[in-house]
């Protein structure tokens, strides 16, 4: 499901010593992201992620916290001012950012170890809000669901805090603190909040928008790919590579009955 | 709302209606902007919520530039709402919407005043938080997505995975080219580098998933401290398999000619619980099968001969091994009984004790036809040999391993190793020479090896192991052929008596770590002692009298003693990884032999440097060169002739002079799924200083070798090229495959001058696996080899072999393969050529615990094979006796 990510790197570094300063408010959340496969359900993949939404700007950047690195992406320089650094790098492709401005928002997807930034409108969450409430980290929040490419979710979310929400999660009047797939396949906890006020001037989108793809684009080219690779046999030995039919979106519609019929040339397919 | 719309267009009155009956009934619509006291549109959110006092968002409105129109989905009218504007930076504003009379659409103009720019207390609230663990290195395969009904062994299933190679001869596996240290189940690794009994006898069933694992350490402790290219296997179970699970399978059939009965059969049983794994496997076949970790038969060698190969004194008289012919290895007339025990006990909570037991007992009896025609000097002649053998390997080993965590940062481990190995190879001969006759080659060895290892984790980055071996290995050879070569009148007669001993000790203290870059290195100093003993003394003899032969007692002691400091450092900067590695050594070398004492004493230096670019995420290249130092085996080290078999005596000029080797290896490599496409290219080139030629005299009759050290260079370069691509339209992938590769060498043949040599090697395939989706399918490889060698004259040989398979799959439960393999070993006798036909079906029924499987083997019952090759005085031709036609019938059951 997961696929095994070769590196790329790309970085971007933003500086703001040479500029007009402006007092830009900073949100930070820090969130614990669960993923449990269907076979291994008591041994899930936690790793930690970190939202950061610039609210004067009206974009945030959503990226994974790298173990044993200082990974404060903002850090004071020597004159004291904040220096962003924004590293997408490695194994990392669940970099999101997004530009609530604009109502866009970007991240990395792969199609046979090569990757695609795909471009997608803020507004396809097709949220409903219930009344149901609870406290996180002090915060009220209040329950919504909605059906998104595949999956059912539950999130919880606070208007005391700005509009966004873990990885492409967004669209609902406040912060996201909680989301999770009602299969339990993918789940979002907030572990810590922070806001402070840096110098700031812009932060730019950090992907390369030249061959940015839609959505639509991104589904039509991994389905081509995933029923050429079917047919791929480089030895002796070789059945053929059946891809994922998605990741934490669905990529092939369970019911596309050209990608199913092809599938049937394979051993046996695997059901997700 | 749309639809509705559309209708209206449509058609008419009733419609029309009905909209207006859900708008009054259903539909609010709140619309307006938002601006700030400047009169600038703002993104701001409107929060919906109903006086009810718990605060609740029951609706809401996300406002992009300031404007919003937005129709409430619930109804409000009767007890009236309110409306939170917030826009960050800005004051907040509430409004508020009384009970009223229901209007259609409510129109608001907000305008939010600037809020001063509160800082809030720099805010921190932490969860309960989880340590992070994810699997990194590790990629699973699920055994079922993977199988076709085509597979019963690990082995079967693990060819199929992407990234997994198998070497057909040696059952070594690769993955992502790097042979695998072990194969480990539900990790506890209870073969070593034997893993090949797992492999080979596992039944899949069994299995759910596989694991390959970069970056294993058989150490836990030195997990993610040592630079480790390791990779390993692990197989995990089936959960309702994890107890005890039983299996058997027996095949008995029918061979064409003979009264013996094709029998193929085995059990095994895997039991697993908390407090002990083990794996115990006992077969029996006479159909060529080697279900064993041990090559008696071809003499490939296996990973733990490569790793311990330091260990064991040479076999001066080499054993009998056959070449392999076809996958069924037609070759190889056997009868293999192997039994194997392995387990892993949990003594306490500290302590783990791991046993292995093996015996192995084999008959393989052939006959071999030899014939060569050698040119030297404008000298023509031709020689043949033909041969019956029978060869008896019989082997008892035991292993014993026992693991003490004895504390949670170190861990001490002892290992011991005991092995009995006897060979009897009985063998009768008819030549061109004077005589018939029957020869017996005895070869008896015993191994023990014994190896302390202390391992100290000091800290996250750092650790230390200390570590002790001590081996012993003595090997026995008696050599007897009727009647005497040298002189068949008088003596009924001659005996090759060999003797030898190995003795090796060494120390050594590693220091690993890893600095905060994650750059591994590592240090160690250490000292290395080995001493080999070699005695051997050839006679004839007949009833009364025992005669030495003159020149043919050799007696020598050989000590190597090394002190030695090595080092190794590897970074990774951007796009480059690099890994330097350097090694001093102080070497002592000490010959005594008679009355001869030669001593060598020299500090060596050997560095090495690895350099990878990846050029993009398809892409890499990589650079390879190292620098190193061989010491003189003892196979170049006895001056006085030994007489190896019908023809051929050896002896050598004895020198101490070390070999030097460099070595430079290039390569390009691509796997870009994305297009189906894979391509490597590489170039090897290999320059030795300083080697041993032989120098030959040859007859008819008879060969001495005398091997002797020049202090030449020879160099030796290969290419390698690999393509591979799918067609997609013709649901078809192609393989190109193409390697070439010259040796150089030299050697003096019947007296003659140095002669320089050349042998060149080319290696061209071609290979098509269809995907289409149909019961059937087909995979095809031709093969075209041309091998060449220039000496003062030329000889070479070329040869072709296609192997063709169909793979049907009729309906479910069902498969079936029909393989055809044609094979011409010589263009220049093209009529002299090969046909194999075989086949198989099988039946494994759903949720049964038995499967049926029925093959036909060597179908056209060919009953021998022939090849052909080439050496700087001669072409050779070697032909084989085969397993004749049968036919099997298989039945396996698990318990």
């Amino acid at each position: 499901m997961i696929k095994k990510i070769l590196t790329l790197t790309f970085s971007l570094i933003l500086y703001s010593a040479y500029s007009q300063k402006d007092s830009i408010n900073v949100y930070q959340l820090e969130y614990l992201r669960k993923l449990t496969f269907e076979d291994t359900p008591t041994n899930p993949y936690i790793s930690s992620y970190e939202y950061i939404k610039f609210i004067e700007l009206n974009k945030s950047i959503y990226k994974k916290i790298k173990k044993n690195k200082n990974s404060d992406i903002l850090k004071r320089d020597k004159n004291q001012a904040t220096v962003v650094d924004f590293y997408p790098s490695g194994k990392n492709i669940s970099t999101v950012f997004k530009n609530y401005g604009k109502n866009e928002f970007y991240s990395k997807h792969e199609v046979a170890y090569k990757y695609f930034v795909v471009k997608d409108k803020l507004n396809i969450f097709n949220w409903s809000v219930l009344n149901n409430t609870k406290e996180i980290l002090g915060y009220n929040c209040q329950l919504a669901t909605m059906d998104y490419r595949g999956r059912k979710y539950e999130a919880w979310f606070t208007t005391d805090l700005p509009i966004g929400g873990p990885w492409k999660y967004d669209g609902l009047p406040g912060m996201i603190l909680e989301i999770k797939s009602k299969d339990n396949f993918i789940a979002f906890k907030a572990t810590g909040i922070k806001n402070i006020v840096i110098e700031l001037v812009n932060i730019k989108n950090p992907f390369n928008l030249k061959k940015a793809i839609t959505w639509a684009e991104f589904k039509a080219l991994y389905k081509r790919k995933s029923m050429e690779l079917i047919d791929y046999r480089p030895d002796e030995s070789f059945i053929g590579v059946e891809s994922s039919r998605g990741g934490i979106e669905l990529y092939i519609d369970k019911d596309d009955k050209e990608y199913n019929n092809a599938l049937k040339k394979l051993p046996k397919s695997n059901k997700n | 709302m749309k639809k509705i719309k559309i209708s209206v267009i449509k058609s008419g009155f009733i419609y029309l209606f009905i909209f207006f009956t859900i708008k009054l009934s259903h539909s609010q619509t709140i619309q307006g902007n938002i601006r700030d006291s400047n009169g600038n549109d703002l993104t701001a959110k409107i929060l919906i919520k109903k006086f009810d006092g718990s605060g609740v968002v029951n609706e809401f409105i996300l406002v992009q530039n300031g404007r919003f129109s937005y129709d409430l989905k619930k109804k409000y009218y009767e007890k009236g709402f309110f409306l939170d504007v917030t826009a960050t930076g800005y004051n907040s504003h509430r409004e508020i919407v009384k009970p009223s009379p229901l209007k259609k659409t409510m129109t608001f103009n907000f305008i939010l005043t600037k809020e001063k720019i509160e800082i809030l207390k720099e805010i921190i609230v932490r969860g309960n938080k989880r340590p992070i663990s994810i699997k990194k290195d590790t990629v699973v395969y699920n055994v079922e997505s993977f199988k076709d009904g085509t597979e019963k062994k690990v082995e079967d299933l693990l060819k199929k995975l992407p990234g997994i190679r198998i070497n057909e001869d040696t059952g070594i596996i690769k993955y992502k080219g790097t042979t695998i240290e072990t194969v480990t189940i539900e990790g506890d690794d209870l073969f070593d580098y034997n893993y090949t009994v797992g492999t080979k006898n596992i039944n899949i069933d069994l299995i759910k998933k596989i694991e390959a694992i970069e970056n294993y350490s058989e150490n836990k402790l030195l997990k993610d401290i040592e630079k480790s290219n390791k990779v390993s296997i692990n197989l995990i179970l089936k959960e309702n398999k994890t107890d005890l699970s039983l299996s058997t399978e027996v095949g008995i059939g029918d061979f064409s000619d003979s009264d013996n009965i094709p029998i193929d059969f085995s059990i095994n049983s895997l039991a697993i619980n908390k407090k002990l794994k083990s794996f115990i496997v006992s077969t029996y076949n006479n159909i060529g099968k080697n279900t064993s970790p041990f090559s008696y038969f071809d003499g490939q060698i296996n990973l733990e001969k490569i790793k311990e190969e330091k260990f064991f004194t040479e076999k001066i008289i080499p054993e009998l091994y056959l070449q392999k012919v076809t996958r069924n290895n037609l070759s190889n007339i056997n009868n293999q009984i192997f039994g194997n025990l392995n387990s892993i006990f949990s003594l306490s909570k500290k302590t783990k004790a791991k046993l292995n037991f093996y015996y192995l007992s084999d008959n393989n009896k052939t006959n071999q036809l030899s014939e060569s025609r050698i040119s030297i000097n404008n000298n023509t002649f031709n020689t043949f040999d033909d041969s019956n053998f029978e060869k008896k390997p019989l082997q008892y080993r035991g292993d014993l391993e026992l693991t003490f965590n004895t504390s949670k940062s170190s861990l001490l481990e002892y290992r011991m190793s005991i092995r009995n190995e006897s060979i009897n190879t009985e063998t009768s001969i008819f030549s061109n020479q004077n005589n018939d006759f029957l020869s017996s080659l005895q070869s008896s060895s015993f191994f023990l090896k014994q190896d302390i290892l202390y391992t100290k984790k000091i800290s996250d980055r750092k650790a230390i192991q200390l570590k002790t071996i001590v081996t012993t290995n003595k090997l026995d050879q008696i050599f007897v052929i009727k009647p005497s070569i040298f002189d068949s009148t008088k003596f009924n007669q001659d005996i090759q008596d060999n003797s030898s001993k190995k003795l090796n000790s060494s120390f050594k203290v590693l220091f690993l770590g890893k600095t905060i870059n994650n750059n591994k290195y590592s240090f160690s100093m250490g000292y290395n002692y080995n001493k080999d003993l070699f005695y051997s003394d050839l006679s004839s003899s007949n009833n009364s009298q025992n005669l030495s032969v003159p020149n043919s007692k050799n007696k020598l002691d050989y000590i190597n003693t090394e002190i030695y400091n090595k080092g190794s450092y590897n970074w990774g900067i951007g796009k480059f990884s690099i890994s330097t590695k350097y090694s001093f050594r102080y070497l002592n070398l000490k010959l005594i032999q008679g009355n001869i004492n030669n001593n060598s004493k020299i500090l060596l230096f050997e560095p090495s440097l690895n350099i990878n670019y990846e050029i993009d995420r398809t892409s890499s290249i990589s650079f390879n060169s190292n620098f190193n130092n061989t010491s003189s085996a003892l196979r170049y080290l006895y001056s006085n002739q030994i007489l190896i078999d019908n023809r051929v005596l050896k002896s050598n000029e004895p020198n101490l002079s070390l070999q030097k080797f460099k070595s430079f290896t290039l390569s390009f490599s691509k796997n870009d799924l994305f297009n189906q496409f894979d391509m490597y290219l590489g170039a090897n080139y290999i320059n030795n200083n300083g080697n041993f030629f032989s120098n030959l005299n040859i007859n008819e009759n008879s060969s001495r070798v005398s091997n002797f050290f020049l202090p030449e260079s020879i160099e030796n370069i290969a290419f390698n090229f690999s393509l591979s691509k799918l067609i997609y339209p013709l649901k078809t992938t192609l393989r190109v495959n193409s390697d070439y590769s010259i040796v150089n060498f030299k050697n003096i043949v019947n007296n003659s001058a140095l002669r320089n040599n050349k042998s060149n090697f080319f290696v061209n395939s071609f290979f098509f696996k269809t995907s289409f989706n149909l019961p059937i399918n087909i995979e095809n490889k031709t093969t075209y080899t041309l091998q060449e060698t220039k000496s003062i004259g030329r000889f070479n040989n070329k040869s072709i072999e296609n192997n063709f398979k169909i793979i049907l799959k009729p309906f479910k439960g069902f498969s079936a393969s029909i393989t055809h393999n044609y094979i011409i070993p010589s263009f220049k006798n093209s009529s002299n050529n090969y046909s194999f036909l075989s086949s198989m079906i099988r039946y494994i029924p759903k949720n049964k615990p038995w499967q049926l499987e029925l093959s036909g083997v060597n179908l056209l019952n060919e009953k021998s094979f022939r090849q052909e090759s080439t050496s700087d005085i001669s072409n050779n031709t070697l032909s084989v006796d085969l397993i004749e036609r049968y036919v099997l019938l298989n039945f396996l059951y698990s318990f």
